[in-house]
């Protein structure tokens, strides 16, 4: 046996099998998919250049090192989650500082789409670009996964208080760049 | 559309996570997964290494500090002030 499979897909390997293959992909496989639609709403439409299989990647590789600190098997998708969201501001400071560089170079021009294959919640990825990623992060992770505030901020690592006031923030002006667009 | 339903709209769009994709991501994170591994087993045994040389090489210090030191034969000072007549200068 390699892993524990728990009711609900819930998979936590075996603490003497941190190394077993076998026990990398049953956690892969029962959380993949999961992982990989967070992460494709936090980069706003999955993101540009693999950066969604980079980041699915990477969070395994993390969590799975990182999963024998864990006991309560609950906490396996959190912990992902919260690998996730670190990796995933990683690359969105990454692209900020590359969208900055691509501008002073005049190079720079934002994806063009044909209007005719834009869907409404295009217009939310817009707006969502447009804030920082500390406030997209929380308000993404509460308000379209449905995590819980206590979840949200532990994801963000940060605090209870401070993840209530950037999901406000980011409402805010996620209602404003929509108004705007009407 | 209201924010709200946006948010539905979001949530309800799933991401093109094909099977074949899953696959492809997962036997990559595998290969750097062994990489990984191996890179740490090296890592931990030149660690390993480099502690028994350090301890070697106290041991060898500790030991080449504590033997007798090797004085070049002379008279005491005190022996020699006499012999040179100082008029007890070198007693005080």
């Amino acid at each position: 046996m390699t892993a524990i499979v728990r009711p609900g897909g819930l998979v936590v390997p075996h603490a003497a099998s941190v190394r077993d293959p076998e026990a990398f992909e049953a956690l892969y496989r029962a959380h993949a998919r999961y992982v990989a639609g967070v992460v494709h709403r936090l980069l706003s439409r999955g993101g540009r250049d693999g950066e969604l299989d980079d980041i699915v990647q990477e969070t395994f590789l993390d969590a799975f090192e990182g999963l024998r600190e864990i006991d309560e098997p609950r906490s396996v998708r959190a912990w992902l989650v919260t690998v996730a969201v670190r990796r995933t501001r990683r690359i969105l400071a990454r692209r900020r500082r590359r969208a900055l560089f691509a501008f002073f170079a005049k190079d720079y021009a934002p994806r063009a789409s044909d209007p005719r294959d834009r869907s409404p919640v295009d217009d939310l990825y817009d707006a969502l670009e447009r804030i920082p990623a500390d406030l997209r992060i929380p308000w993404v992770l509460h308000r379209v996964e449905q995590m819980s505030l206590p979840e949200t901020a532990q994801a963000c690592e940060v605090s209870l208080a401070t993840v209530k006031r950037r999901i406000a923030e980011a409402e805010e002006r996620l209602e404003r760049r929509l108004e705007e667009k009407r | 559309m209201s924010l709200d339903r946006l948010t539905t709209a979001a949530r309800e769009a799933e991401p093109a996570w094909e099977d074949d994709r899953a696959a492809r991501v997962l036997a990559s994170a595998m290969t750097r997964r062994e990489r990984r591994i191996a890179r740490a087993r090296v890592l931990r045994r030149a660690a390993a290494f480099g502690g028994v040389v350090g301890i070697v090489c106290v041991v060898l210090l500790r030991g080449a500090s504590a033997s007798a030191p090797v004085d070049p034969p002379g008279e005491p000072a005190f022996a020699q002030a006499q012999l040179q007549g100082d008029g007890g200068y070198a007693r005080d």
